[in-house]
């Protein structure tokens, strides 16, 4: 089991999709728990590289598939608890999705027989395993190609898939959205490919060992900029962000939660390509990026708060919660990108909640205004708390992981512009802004949790949803909090990266 | 001289009504027991902080290690004579605030009396929490904790006028809650610290000046809490709100307006800013960075406005809250002198403005309660009615305007010979103005309640006075915790010590200069 322990990561979740492909379609739900074990089964190969990580070692992976062409993985200190936390997001997700599918499937196809009821539910989980395989090699990945591989992979298959037949409005609105997701991902890989393959002219290599050596040369900041255009289009920061809300408020619930990682995974890929390798360089892109991350944030959340639907609510919020890690590791000093990769898997972890939990009440009490919410509190207090926990951890406060990521972040951006007028006052702006996730996430949870039951509300009285789609998310809420109170192994692990360079 | 003494006592004198807090709502069934659990607590507590003085009068201090999270987020409690100042005091008053609330929640038979004593035992955690704080990450824990626990309490009717005064309450001080965050973060990454110094932390940073100066507006601004003008409306709207519907309708009950200007909110919101002035910044940087004058003229124009404000008032409790914004600027003014007499002046003024203070808004909702009164017009005879109260409430505006024989005077002598000391004689004439206009609207409503008669009541009552406030037996649950601080607000003139106040305040100034 050790040997090709990476290899294994990535590839698990493909195997069980080709396998599922071989159960036969009908009305059960083994291709879902075909799907729970392949993950179970990952999760504890990257607990075991994990503990070897800790230890100081570090995996490196290589496989030759011909001449000049090698596919290598590594896991570090920085690749290895993004690995982590976004495979448990995965499962718990997948667990969420057993009954969330069925749901959706019933609602878009109506009546139709087992057998086609069994392909759909089926082609969802083929589709779902695609979503692991990526996230694992954007993290593993140790040349730009194969970032660039596995970031179209997730666009391609299971974003693009997924929504066009699992998504909310009618099929042609669906189809339409999905596309414009597909331009938008593939626009922006281009963009970062323009920019890979420009590197490589410089200095012939995709490896990201090797980007350091583009430091000096007179379009290292032309290459990075054409980069970080691409990356900016997943991470949606304005003026890229169009898509972000559409596609959102079309994923059926149960995928919206990696959606916020594939955008927010963006931010790492950033800082292994860019930042790490080249950060002196990168330095004069520093301040223009942090004002472009505090405008998103402020847009993003104001954005949010003028939603009334439970899906775009939440879409708009992820705007927002993406440029705090990018403001973080635009600061480009080590606690700023500490930070910032901090703040990622704290906002991953919280918008996963957060989306589930507007997906539970879409799911119980079918409709996504929320004005049609108020007074669930005592019918449905399970789900009131995970919303009240996915508003702690998205607003940061202790003693969840958010605060320990805010408080990296704004220390990292502090101590490099302490001297420096403008970033002392965008950095005081953006935690002023970050006051705007409180006013959203709890305002909005207090509509919804308390106060006026509404006549919807009582013509179909709602309650706690089965255990499979709460307790994956409690243990996710419960993952954010133990981050918050005892930060300091991730911490250890992430500056054994960050923090030597 | 100065030795750091691991002690479980810090812990153990702020758990006590964080342990009572469950217990309040577990017996929630049984008032007289839950009520029973808080006035234990409130006295366990103020006997465990009473017994830290004498190491601290000796020169060490008292530290408790919660816990380490990582990158310089750490919770911890260091007990120091200033914090222990602010502790006793708020310890003591909520024994006698608690009893207080018996009299008046059960007469007014108000609704949610179990929510209501719950968040007053978290708030008093929160207040001593602040009081003891090791550092600034603790500090702006407790600080935001404070203000959400008193949240509940503000809006406690839950009417539109609550929560219309709460929102204002929320927005200002959520919002100072921030930038205090904000100031803490750079405070962290300028020193790479965040325990509080005797000789202030950031003298030794290699911060430039207007560094400096920004981060102590952003520690201004996170100060909202002290009610420093121009940021000061929130707090009379908490008390009262400002265009009713209902004519003066009053929003948070008085107990808690006591509790927020004597003990919690505003005192922790001048308590935290004598803190970062003496033990972030340090004496001898804000003397360098020149922010004393503009301390000091922010400071004395919230004096004298607050002054004249309060004058404008009508309604007693607004009134009250008025003058609280004009007090509690003495305490800032006493800091921004950076000399010796002054900084002494203004930590005995905490405890000495907490008490003269509590009386007040106690005789406030006493005289509501039993007369149903809350403007100082209607007031007329009122003295004659309820003369203990009157009596009591005589007392505190004597200490508000600094007359002897009531522990005010003692507060301002100091902060006078502060100003000497200084040499900044302006700021004398500032104090004295500033009095003189405590006695403009202090001593009409002590010269209504007693010697002017009723238009009404002599008639209806057949030309008879009755002593209201000796009616009911319920009355004496408020009635005596009044009496008892306007009692103590006399003592501590006579023995500032009392307490250790003047010896702990002697002490803190030590270590400063």
């Amino acid at each position: 089991m050790m040997h090709y322990i990476l290899l294994q990561i990535v590839a698990v979740p493909l195997v069980a999709s080709w396998a599922a492909f071989l159960i036969r379609p009908r009305k059960n739900r083994r291709p879902a728990w075909i799907a729970v074990a392949a993950l179970c089964y990952t999760m504890l190969l990257l607990v075991l590289a994990g503990l070897q990580i800790y230890e100081g070692k570090i995996l490196h992976e290589q496989y030759v598939i011909g001449p000049q062409v090698s596919f290598n993985l590594l896991a570090d200190g920085l690749s290895l608890p993004v690995a982590l936390i976004i495979n448990l997001i995965c499962l718990a997700l997948a667990l969420y999705s057993i009954h969330y599918v069925e749901h959706r499937i019933e609602l878009i196809y109506g009546d139709i027989d087992d057998k086609t009821y069994g392909i759909y539910y089926r082609r969802f989980f083929m589709l779902y395993l695609y979503f692991p395989t990526g996230f694992m090699g954007v993290a593993f990945a140790t040349n730009t190609l194969a970032v660039y591989f596995f970031l179209e992979l997730l666009t391609i298959i299971p974003l693009y898939f997924i929504m066009a037949q699992f998504g909310y409005s009618d099929f042609i609105t669906r189809y339409k959205v999905a596309l414009m997701c597909l331009y938008w991902g593939i626009a922006g890989a281009t963009f970062f490919l323009i920019g890979i393959i420009w590197g490589y002219i410089q200095i012939g290599s995709f490896e990201i060992g090797q980007i350091h050596n583009l430091s000096g040369n007179p379009f290292v900041l032309w290459i990075a900029v054409v980069i970080l255009v691409g990356l900016a289009t997943k991470l949606a920061i304005i003026p890229l962000h169009v898509w972000m809300p559409w596609v959102h408020a079309e994923h059926p619930t149960c995928i919206a939660g990696l959606l916020a990682i594939y955008a927010n995974i963006a931010a790492y890929v950033a800082v292994r390509v860019l930042i790490l390798p080249l950060r002196l360089d990168l330095y004069p892109l520093s301040l223009p990026l942090m004002i472009f991350a505090l405008l998103t944030m402020v847009y993003g959340a104001l954005l949010t708060l003028a939603q009334t639907d439970a899906k775009r609510f939440c879409a708009c919020s992820t705007i927002s919660q993406i440029s705090y890690s990018v403001f973080g590791i635009a600061a480009m000093t080590a606690w700023g990108i500490q930070g910032g990769m901090f703040y990622f898997l704290s906002h991953i972890l919280g918008k996963a909640i957060l989306f589930s939990t507007a997906g539970i009440l879409v799911y119980q009490l079918e409709t996504r205004n929320l004005k049609n919410m108020g007074g669930l509190w005592p019918r449905m207090p399970l789900t009131a708390v995970l919303w009240l926990s996915a508003s702690l951890i998205l607003s940061a406060l202790p003693p969840t992981s958010g605060f320990v990521g805010k408080w990296l972040l704004f220390t990292g951006a502090f101590k490099g512009f302490n001297s420096n007028p403008l970033g002392l006052l965008v950095t005081i702006a953006a935690i002023m802004s970050t006051l705007l996730t409180l006013v959203y996430t709890f305002l909005t949870g207090i509509r919804i949790f308390f106060g006026q039951q509404k006549t919807h509300d009582l013509e179909h009285p709602a309650t706690d949803p089965p255990l499979t789609m709460s307790l994956p998310l409690l243990a996710l809420a419960g993952v954010a909090f133990a981050m918050g109170i005892f930060p300091k192994p991730l911490l250890r692990l992430l500056d054994s990266v960050i923090g030597t360079f | 001289m100065t030795e750091m003494v691991p002690s479980i006592k810090p812990l153990l004198a702020v758990i006590c009504p964080m342990i009572a807090a469950p217990g309040i709502f577990l017996l929630r069934k049984h008032a007289n027991i839950r009520e029973g659990t808080t006035i234990l607590a409130a006295v366990i507590q103020f006997a465990i902080i009473i017994s830290m003085a004498p190491a601290i009068l000796e020169g060490g201090f008292l530290t408790f290690r919660i816990i380490d999270i990582g990158a310089g987020i750490e919770l911890g409690y260091r007990v120091d004579a200033f914090g222990l100042i602010f502790a006793i005091t708020s310890s003591f008053l909520w024994i006698l605030v608690s009893l207080y609330s018996i009299g008046y929640m059960r007469s007014l038979e108000e609704h949610a009396q179990t929510r209501y004593y719950f968040m007053f035992a978290l708030a008093i955690f929160s207040a001593v929490s602040i009081a003891l704080s090791e550092n600034l990450v603790t500090f702006y824990i407790f600080y935001a904790a404070l203000t959400l626990s008193t949240y509940w309490l503000v809006a406690h009717h839950e009417d539109k006028e609550a929560f219309a005064a709460t929102r204002k309450y929320l927005v200002y001080l959520l919002s100072s809650g921030w930038f205090l965050f904000a100031a803490v973060v750079l405070t962290y990454a300028i020193t790479g610290t965040t325990r509080f110094a005797d000789g202030g932390i950031l003298g030794s940073a290699s911060a430039s000046g207007s560094t400096l100066i920004v981060l102590f507006v952003l520690f201004a601004l996170g100060s909202i809490k002290a009610a420093w003008m121009p940021f000061h409306s929130w707090l009379p709207s908490a008390m009262v709100a400002p265009t009713p519907v209902l004519p003066s309708a009053m929003v948070a009950p008085t107990p808690v307006s006591a509790l927020l200007h004597a003990v919690a909110v505003v005192k922790a919101g001048v308590f935290g800013f004598v803190r970062i002035v003496c033990h972030v910044f340090g004496i001898e940087l804000i003397g360098e960075l020149g922010i004393g004058l503009w301390l000091g003229a922010v400071a004395s124009i919230t004096m004298i406005l607050g002054s004249f404000f309060a004058i404008g008032e009508d309604n007693l409790k607004r009134r009250l809250a008025y003058s609280t914004i004009s007090q509690l600027s003495y305490i800032l003014f006493g800091v921004a002198l950076l000399s010796p007499f002054g900084i002494k002046g203004a930590m005995v003024h905490i405890p000495f403005h907490g008490f003269m203070k509590i009386t007040l808004f106690l005789c406030a909702g006493a005289i509501m309660v039993v007369t149903g009164k809350k403007e100082i017009s209607q007031m007329a005879g009122v003295g004659k009615q309820m003369p203990v109260t009157m009596l009591a409430f005589t007392i505190g505006a004597l200490g508000m305007c600094g007359a002897p024989p009531v522990s005010g005077f003692i507060s301002k002598w100091f902060l006078g010979l502060g100003t000497i000391q200084a040499g900044a004689i302006i700021f004398l004439i500032v104090i004295l103005a500033s009095s003189l206009l405590d006695v403009v609207y202090f001593f009409p409503i002590v010269k209504t309640a007693f010697f002017d008669t009723p238009a009404e009541a002599s008639v209806a009552d057949g030309g008879k006075i009755r002593f209201l406030e000796m009616e009911r037996p319920l009355y004496l649950f408020m009635i005596v915790p009044l009496a008892l601080t306007a009692l103590f607000s006399v003592i501590f003139f006579f023995f500032p010590d009392a307490f250790h106040l003047l010896g702990l305040a002697e002490m803190a100034v030590k270590n400063l200069f």
